[in-house]
């Protein structure tokens, strides 16, 4: 960390700790939220909860605006550090009355070293599965985290199962490694066969290694996995698929045949509210923390011919 | 009379035929069949109306009975957790009142565990002990009083949750402190999980989808139960909904209890779709669809109660339009959708239970009773007619069938048939009257039978005389008819009977003989006639002796064999007579008049003896002629020749041409003489011909090679005689001179190609065929070839010289001989001349 970086990150957090606004700021006619975007303006999960955060707070007269650390296209800590200063040093400047922040890195470069347990308060979400991870929630902290549905997922999937063996196939990253944890401490699914693929290669190995090696395949998160074809991954899907496999990214439907996907829009909009309720005097603490909730059911029926699955489910979406 | 009776018989064979056909039994089982089946198919047919509307009534009745047990039976559990909250609220309320002592900070330290995530939570041995885990946020500061009121909440837990176990599940406590008790044996809920988990539920428990709950507020109005929606617990790994209910002390929140019912087994009661057709669900009031057979996996994808609407269902939107309007108990009949819908509203949630029945059911029930009523029917209709059947056939058939018998016996002249006269009903009465209309007919038939007998014989008497009469009136016209074709006739004619008296005599006998036509009236004997002809002088000449006359021609007239005789009569005619014997006796004499044609004959005899005078002084002198003419001609060849040979060189040399024509001339003259005079030798019978056995053979051979020089260089000749051939009866000269003859007329007219002689002998003739290719000659002249001094003007002969008498002579020697000769030709394609002579057989 540079010497101004370190001096300005000094400020900030004693005029975080020495107070909330100003008296005359107290005045101003509209209250101030900032959005803090862990990733870039263009990264649609992100740009979708965004989205709904300043929907939800501009039809409530709130002055928005949106913040990018951009630590998706600039992966490591001293990025994300320097990123959450940054976000630090603009929040002493515009010295908004809500901080909402998306996904990890802003709860780990910013929250947890910067805003932990001072009068502003925070809204997070889009924070996967655990919150605790980073020490949240704060006394100053409230926020949804993001849980996949994966329960639902694979009840989909034993409808057209002929066995009970499942797998786990996704990009090599401690998220998805933890979210293992996750599946089995939360809702009890142990994995029979687990493929972490760091590049396309592997995943498209072990993608086929599935076919034979278990009986249902859950696939997930491939941000992170180099050399990601997805017109090779659908052609491969569409010409390999031999068990029923399902996802929870809309965007991973092409690989799929089914999909229980979250929804980007129901975080923004929680944490619109959640926000709109500390402005209306509610303390942080007394909004218990959330996680989500809605969902949306899809179905891939070129992949699903390749199991003699002619029906759709009722209500599900197809993927063209 | 033989004939009508049979015909009675046939047309009382067929009327039994028809009644046979057209039984009475068969008919009235038919007409009955018809009738009952009618009655039988209305009874159905009504019966499944009545049904049907009596089971759509009873249907909607026990639907009725059906969904109000159902709603009792399925809210039961939620008046309970209802219950058990209010009572878990006064119990919370009474006990957070009441006066405490002590301090309850120690007691909280001593249960709660603080937790490295800054959490303070219940221990695993209390939760062990009483099932109850507890979690206090990081961010709350515990007080004494807050203290005291959690230790309080732990008590009454550790009280009422083992009371109501057996029925519900859990029970929790979330204080305003952002603290959660939890009542749930078996589930260590709050011992691991993240506080995200524990509180996550809050926000599903207290909230709305989306809402942001703030716990202060949470549970609603005090002293009210709040339902959630339907949620999966991620802690419970269920389906749940939850309860909860605020309790406020001194008009601030202390504490919302709440607790959580399994959905799962209330689905699958309510929510499923049984083999029948039947199904249910569960909605909202506001229409979203909490649990249905065939939404459930969108439902649990979507872990929340769905708006139907985007179902697209057409049943389904109806439901929800009628739910609008439903009032719990009701039953709407969707007729569009082919069901009966029962609304019953639960407890609790109140969330609607509707029921789906498709009205295919009762019309199945309906169409199975009518089915029962319609094989019954049948089967009642089948025994019916079987009974029937037996009955008529014993009481009615079988009576009738004896009297249509009876009647078919009378018919058939038959009146002594039994008849079931001892019955005493009405068809014993039938066959007793029957019996004695059967006796009158009896008496009738044999009165009638016997005037038909008398009629018959008179008729057979008058059919004679008829016949008779035809016969006679048929011979006289016939008589009649030949007379007059006799008259026709120039053949005089006269017929006698046996007794040789005149029958018949014709005009033309009349006019030969000139018999009077008064005498033939008188059918006089042919010995009167012939008295009557020497007595008139009819004969020419008149013999001497009559009676010799008479006696012969009696004997003539006795053989009657048809002999002809010539009769001369003394007015010039001369007559053939015939005299044929008659089958019955009699005699036929026919007379054909000669005169003429003896007249004729005479003239002819004369003219021929004059010819044959002339034509052999014609013959005599050509041959005396011919003689005298050979002599000098025999001279001017010779010595022609002599003045050739003369002439051969010098000076002579140019007199050769005009000597040679001199000699020509001379040659051909005197063949030409030659020819006349063995033609003339022919005609006057003069000619010698020495018949004798001989072979053809070398006479063949001597032929074709003296014919070998006059064969033109194109042409080849063959000329061998088959093995074999039998002797000849012919003068070889005269056969040489025949062949050379048509050997060297094929010479002459074959320009190229082959003269070929084939001989073969069969059917006692031995043949000689001299063929070639030549121009051939038309059939229309193949006669005329043979006559004398006819040459046929053909083109294309080599050499036309000669006398056209040549084949005319072969012809005749070959006649002369017993043979002949033929020709068979065609134009162009060449001739073949044929000897033919008698074999001799060996």
């Amino acid at each position: 960390m540079s010497r101004s970086l370190l001096i300005a990150a000094i400020l900030l957090l004693a005029g975080l700790l020495a107070g909330g606004p100003s008296v005359a700021e107290d005045a101003r006619a509209r209250k101030r939220v900032l959005h803090v975007d862990s990733y870039h303006r263009g990264n649609e999960w992100n740009d979708r909860i965004a989205d709904a955060v300043v929907a939800g707070l501009k039809a409530a007269d709130v002055d928005v605006q949106v913040v990018h650390m951009d630590t998706k296209r600039n992966p490591g800590p001293e990025f994300g550090r320097r990123a959450a200063l940054e976000v630090a040093a603009l929040i002493a400047r515009w010295r908004p009355d809500v901080v909402t922040t998306s996904d990890d890195a802003a709860a780990e470069f910013l929250i947890a070293p910067h805003l932990k347990d001072v009068e502003l308060p925070i809204v997070f979400c889009g924070l996967n599965w655990d919150a605790s991870a980073y020490g949240l929630p704060f006394t100053n902290v409230t926020g949804m985290v993001e849980v996949s549905p994966i329960p639902q997922i694979v009840e989909l999937l034993r409808v057209h199962a002929k066995g009970g063996r499942i797998g786990y196939l996704a990009e090599d990253s401690p998220t998805k490694r933890k979210e293992l944890e996750h599946h089995e401490r939360i809702f009890g699914i142990r994995y029979d066969k687990v493929w972490l693929a760091a590049d396309f290669a592997a995943w498209r190995e072990g993608f086929l290694a599935a076919q034979s090696e278990v009986d249902m395949l859950v696939i997930l998160g491939v941000a992170n996995v180099r050399g990601w074809d997805d017109a090779a991954a659908a052609a491969l899907a569409e010409r390999s698929t031999r068990i029923p496999t399902g996802t929870d990214f809309e965007w991973l439907m092409h690989v799929a045949m089914m999909g229980v996907a979250k929804s980007p829009e129901e975080q923004g909009r929680w944490a619109a509210r959640a926000a709109l309720r500390i402005l209306n005097g509610v303390p942080p603490g007394a909004i218990p923390v959330a996680y989500n909730t809605e969902a949306k059911l899809y179905f891939n029926p070129k992949i699903a011919a390749r199991l003699a699955v002619d029906r759709a489910p009722p209500m599900a979406e197809l993927v063209r | 009379m033989s004939e009508p009776s049979s015909a009675g018989d046939a047309a009382a064979g067929a009327a039994a035929t028809t009644r046979r056909r057209r039984s009475l039994v068969g008919g009235t089982l038919w007409r009955v069949a018809i009738r009952i089946s009618c009655v039988v198919a209305i009874a159905s047919i009504a019966s499944y109306l009545h049904v049907r509307a009596s089971l759509e009534g009873q249907t909607l009745e026990q639907l009725k009975v059906l969904a109000s047990e159902r709603r009792e039976r399925e809210s039961a559990v939620f008046d309970l957790a209802d219950e058990r909250l209010a009572a878990f609220a006064q119990a919370v309320e009474a006990r957070l009142t009441a006066p405490a002592d002590g301090s309850a900070l120690a007691d909280f330290e001593r249960l709660f565990e603080r937790r490295p995530d800054g959490t303070r939570r219940l221990s695993a041995g209390f939760f062990e002990r009483t099932g109850i885990t507890g979690i206090v946020s990081r961010s709350t500061i515990v007080e004494e009083a807050v203290a005291r009121r959690l230790i309080a909440l732990i008590e009454v837990l550790e009280v009422h949750g083992p009371a109501w176990q057996a029925r519900l599940r859990n029970l929790f406590v979330v204080t305003p402190e952002n603290a959660i008790l939890m009542y749930w044996p078996g589930k260590p809920w709050a011992l691991q999980a993240s506080d995200w988990e524990l509180y996550g539920k809050l926000a599903a428990a207290l909230g709305r989808p989306g809402e942001v709950v703030v716990v202060g507020e949470g549970g609603g109005p005090a002293g009210v139960t709040r339902w959630s929606e339907p949620y999966l617990d991620y802690g419970a790994r269920e389906w749940v909904v939850s309860a909860t209910r605020g309790v406020d002390v001194d008009g601030r929140r202390v504490a919302t209890l709440g607790q959580d019912l399994l959905l799962e087994e209330l689905f699958q009661r309510t929510a499923a779709r049984a083999a029948d057709g039947t199904y249910g669900m569960i909605m909202a009031a506001d229409g979203r669809l909490i649990a249905h057979p065939d939404y459930m996996l969108a439902i649990r994808a979507q872990s929340r109660a769905i708006d139907a609407r985007a179902s697209g269902d057409d049943r389904l939107l109806r439901a929800v339009g009628l739910l609008a309007t439903a009032s719990s108990g009701d039953l709407v009949v969707d007729r569009a959708g082919g069901e009966v819908l029962a609304f019953s509203r639960l407890a609790g949630p109140g969330w609607w239970l509707v029921g789906a029945f498709p009205e295919a059911i009762i019309e199945r029930r309906a169409a199975l009773t009518a089915r029962w009523v319609l094989l019954v029917g049948v089967v009642a209709l089948l025994v019916e007619l079987a009974i029937l059947w037996v009955v008529l056939r014993r009481q009615v058939a079988a009576p009738l069938t004896a009297l249509v018998d009876a009647t078919g016996a009378v018919a058939a002249g038959r009146f002594d048939v039994p008849l079931p006269v001892a019955r005493e009903d009405e068809l014993g009465g039938l066959a007793r009257s029957f019996g004695v209309m059967a006796g009158e007919i009896e008496a009738r038939e044999t009165a009638l039978a016997e005037r038909g007998r008398s009629l018959a014989a008179a008729n057979l008497q008058l059919e004679g005389e008829l016949e008779e009469r035809r016969r006679i009136q048929a011979e006289l016209e016939r008589q009649l008819e030949l007379r007059a074709l006799l008259d026709t006739i120039d053949y005089g004619v006269l017929i006698t009977g046996p007794d040789r008296r005149v029958r018949m005599h014709n005009r033309a006998y009349r006019e030969m003989i000139g018999m009077p036509v008064a005498l033939l009236a008188t059918s006089p004997t042919l010995d009167e006639l012939a008295r009557y002809g020497l007595e008139h002088g009819f004969l020419a000449p008149q013999p001497d002796d009559g009676s010799r006359y008479l006696e012969e021609l009696g004997q003539l007239i006795e053989r009657g064999d048809g002999e002809p005789h010539e009769w001369r009569l003394a007015s010039g005619r001369v007559l053939r007579r015939r005299i044929v014997a008659l089958p019955d006796g009699g005699r036929l004499l026919t007379y054909v008049d000669l005169t003429a044609q003896k007249r004729i004959e005479a003239d002819l005899r004369t003219a021929k003896e004059a010819a044959e005078q002339a034509s052999r002084a014609k013959s005599a002198f050509l041959a005396n002629v011919s003689h005298e003419f050979r002599t000098p001609l025999n001279a001017i060849t010779g010595y022609s020749e002599l003045m050739l040979e003369e002439a051969a060189d010098g000076a002579g040399a140019k007199l050769r041409p005009d000597l040679e024509r001199v000699r020509d001339a001379g040659r051909h003259l005197l063949a030409l003489i030659n020819d006349i005079l063995d033609l003339s030798k022919i005609e006057a019978g003069r000619i010698d011909v020495a018949v004798r056995p001989c072979r053809i053979e070398p006479v063949l051979e001597a032929c074709v090679t003296t014919v070998g020089p006059m064969v033109g260089a194109g042409v080849t000749l063959h000329g061998t005689a088959a093995a074999h051939l039998p002797e000849i009866a012919a003068d070889p000269d005269r056969v040489g001179q025949i062949l050379v003859n048509l050997l060297s007329n094929a010479a002459k007219f074959t320009e190229a190609g082959t003269i070929e002689v084939r001989t073969s002998a069969g059917d006692g003739w031995v043949r000689v065929a001299v063929v070639d290719t030549g121009i051939g000659i038309p059939e229309e002249l193949h006669e005329t070839v043979f006559e004398e001094f006819r040459q046929v003007a053909v083109t294309g002969g080599r050499r036309r010289q000669g006398t056209g008498l040549g084949l005319a002579i072969a012809r005749r020697l070959a006649r002369l001989m017993g043979g002949d000769v033929t020709l068979a030709s065609c134009p162009g394609t060449g001739s073949t001349f044929t000897l033919v002579i008698p074999a001799i057989d060996t």
